[in-house]
């Protein structure tokens, strides 16, 4: 498991605790911890690529909106994000993350292992201690 | 006493006050028994969730949680709040990802002892019949766009125009099955994406369809007038509005994050987003939530007419010798406007329902003539390998928690610890062995839903009981599950 993330207990959903060394790999290791909680087993097949660009007031809403684009692409579009590459964030007025998803189509649903219903906003903070950014996840279940 | 850092004053037996400090604009309400307490908190953050609630711009009386108790996220799980309609908020936080999660009970004239060899068999069909799991879809056909904004204006009475229902239906489900102010229009295009083929599917986590035997009568009367006798084999669906609900909650967090800011709220937890009921942020929110609150109950009801058609092949009987029959079906996460008796002046109130069910008493205009006398029946499962309750609404409970009762046993392990647990047993075996047939899509889900990870149910409907909050009217036992 990457040691950049740590599962808490968490009594009715599941919550992590991820860092990194910037705000794009702290990202980064946040949906591979996504990919913990809603697959079975990790997948290697990554030769399709999709342009995702979001755009949000905050890097909190930016990590949610970013997490859940992964988990309705997933459920709804079934296509399974297996890798990410040109991640890009810029801090301005606003937040906007730029970032290719590599993966590709699956035909159901049977390797999830949980459904997430949405990445909640309870006690995520993006913090900044040391050289590390920190936040914590609940994601509901 | 000090739990996790938090003062509890003791109020009665069963009843527990956290006193208003710092911010906080009204004291808790904690409805637990002293032994609860000292299983229920551990490693848990829900009595600082209560707190945080007591937070909010115009909450009335206190922050309430029921003794199904356990950390959420916002609200806790088992939390009501009751907002003034004129100067308080709306939160999503109060309502959660699953709006209208809730519970529906059916009967059938079917008795336990003459069919028991039967119920693996009816498990099967009901698994083959309901989609159940992630992402589970397809159970009727793909809606469009426009019937599912049908859905999401009438509510469970689009599933009766469509013969996936009767009359009867719509008049024991909570608001007839519609709220009237729900806007199809207030709800994304994505979230109408995400219902399209997910209408009559059960989901995941810890949603479930169970048959029940009827195996306690605690009150004759009201039982008889449920139409609920011992031994009577009857139907518990539980689940809610799906991808459709969770994209709406999702959508209107970011506007009330916004509008948090806008208005100059502080909040000790950014899942409490919120706006003022009657800015249009809050009436956007209100709208696109009654609209998903439509699209559960119209789910419930086409899972039990799917649950239904098994019942009928399964045991080929006619409609009428099934007799399978719609008692109640409430919402367990939503927010409603209704009005309540506040320092002796009646007054119109947000009442938020975090995992906490509506108990309104005998003599309410807001439940069917039927339970005039009775209340509103109330409906409490519990873990799949133990008992669930149907109780009644009583006037304390108007008094006391806007008419609010508890939901559910409420978790007690995380599903890590569960799943650390569950290891080296066979649960299928073990539940088996008590008579209890399971099937579902992975057994990941029963492990984490194993009955030890939920507190007892019957000490959380003996708390209510004996605080007068809800009466208990019977109690089931499991004998089918099926899950995702």
């Amino acid at each position: 498991m990457n040691p950049n993330y740590k599962f808490i207990d968490h009594t009715a959903d599941i919550a992590v605790e991820v860092q990194g060394r910037t705000i794009e790999e702290l990202f980064l290791n946040s949906a591979d911890a996504w990919r913990t909680v809603a697959l079975e087993k990790n997948d290697l097949i990554d030769n399709v690529g999709i342009t995702l660009y979001l755009e949000c007031e905050t890097l909190e809403q930016l990590l949610v909106s970013f997490l859940n684009e992964l988990n309705f692409l997933l459920i709804n579009k079934k296509w399974l994000t297996v890798s990410i590459s040109k991640i890009e964030i810029i801090q301005k007025d606003r937040v906007t993350l730029s970032v290719v998803l590599l993966g590709h189509p699956i035909s159901d649903l049977h390797s999830l292992k949980a459904e997430i219903k949405s990445v909640t906003y309870h006690q995520m903070s993006i913090e900044k201690k040391a050289d590390n950014y920190f936040t914590r996840i609940v994601f509901d279940i | 006493m000090i739990v996790n850092g938090i003062e509890l004053v003791k109020v009665r037996d069963n009843v527990w006050e956290i006193p208003k400090t710092g911010s906080m604009k009204v004291p808790g309400r904690i409805y637990i028994s002293e032994k609860m307490i000292e299983k229920s908190f551990e490693h848990e953050d829900s009595l600082q969730q209560v707190v945080n609630v007591a937070h909010l711009p115009g909450i009335e009386k206190y922050s309430i949680a029921m003794p199904d108790i356990h950390w959420g996220y916002g609200f806790p799980i088992g939390g009501v709040a009751a907002t003034n309609l004129d100067h308080g908020v709306i939160s999503p936080g109060g309502v959660g990802y699953d709006i209208n999660c809730g519970v529906r009970l059916a009967t059938t004239s079917l008795e336990y002892n003459k069919i028991s060899h039967r119920i693996e068999s009816l498990v099967s069909k009901l698994f083959e019949n309901i989609p159940t799991g992630v992402g589970a879809s397809g159970a009727i056909k793909k809606l469009s766009n426009k019937e599912i904004k049908r859905i999401l204006q009438k509510g469970s009475v689009w599933a009766v125009e469509n013969d996936l229902g009767s009359p009867n239906d719509i008049e024991f489900t909570e608001e007839a099955g519609t709220l009237k102010n729900a806007d199809s229009e207030a709800v994304s295009e994505r979230a109408l994406e995400r219902g399209y083929d997910q209408v009559g599917t059960l989901g995941s986590g810890n949603h479930f369809l169970e048959v029940d035997v009827v195996d306690e009568i605690y009150d004759e009367t009201t039982a008889s007038l449920f139409g609920i006798f011992k031994g009577q084999v009857v139907v518990l669906i539980h689940t809610g509005s799906r991808g459709l609900g969770y994209q709406v909650c999702d959508d209107y967090l970011k506007v009330l994050l916004s509008a948090s800011k806008k208005y100059g709220f502080t909040l000790p937890d950014k899942q409490l987003a919120c706006a003022p009921i009657k800015s249009q942020e809050g009436q956007d929110y209100l709208s696109a939530m009654q609209a998903a609150a439509n699209f559960a109950w119209n789910n419930r009801q086409v899972i039990m007419h799917l649950a239904k058609k098994a019942f009928k092949e399964i045991f080929s009987m006619s409609e009428s010798e099934l007799a399978f029959s719609l008692v109640y079906d409430v919402c367990h996460n939503i927010a409603k406007i209704e009005e309540h008796k506040i320092d002796d002046e009646m007054k119109k109130v947000c009442v938020h329902r975090k995992g906490a069910t509506r108990a309104f008493p005998p003599g309410s205009n807001s439940i069917p003539v039927k339970f005039k006398s009775s209340g509103q029946p109330v409906l409490i499962p519990g873990d799949m390998g133990r008992y669930s309750y149907i109780a009644v609404g009583t006037q304390k409970a108007m008094e006391e928690t806007f008419g609010s009762s508890c939901h559910g046993a409420g978790r007690s392990l995380s599903r890590r610890k569960a799943l650390t647990n569950a290891k080296g047993r066979d649960l299928v075996s073990e539940l088996r062995n008590k008579g209890i047939f399971i099937q579902a899509r992975g057994y990941k889900t029963i492990a984490e839903e194993m009955p030890s990870a939920y507190k007892d149910v019957s000490e959380v409907v003996e708390v209510l009981h004996n605080e007068g909050i809800t009466k208990k009217v019977a109690r089931f036992r499991p004998v089918g599950v099926i899950k995702g």
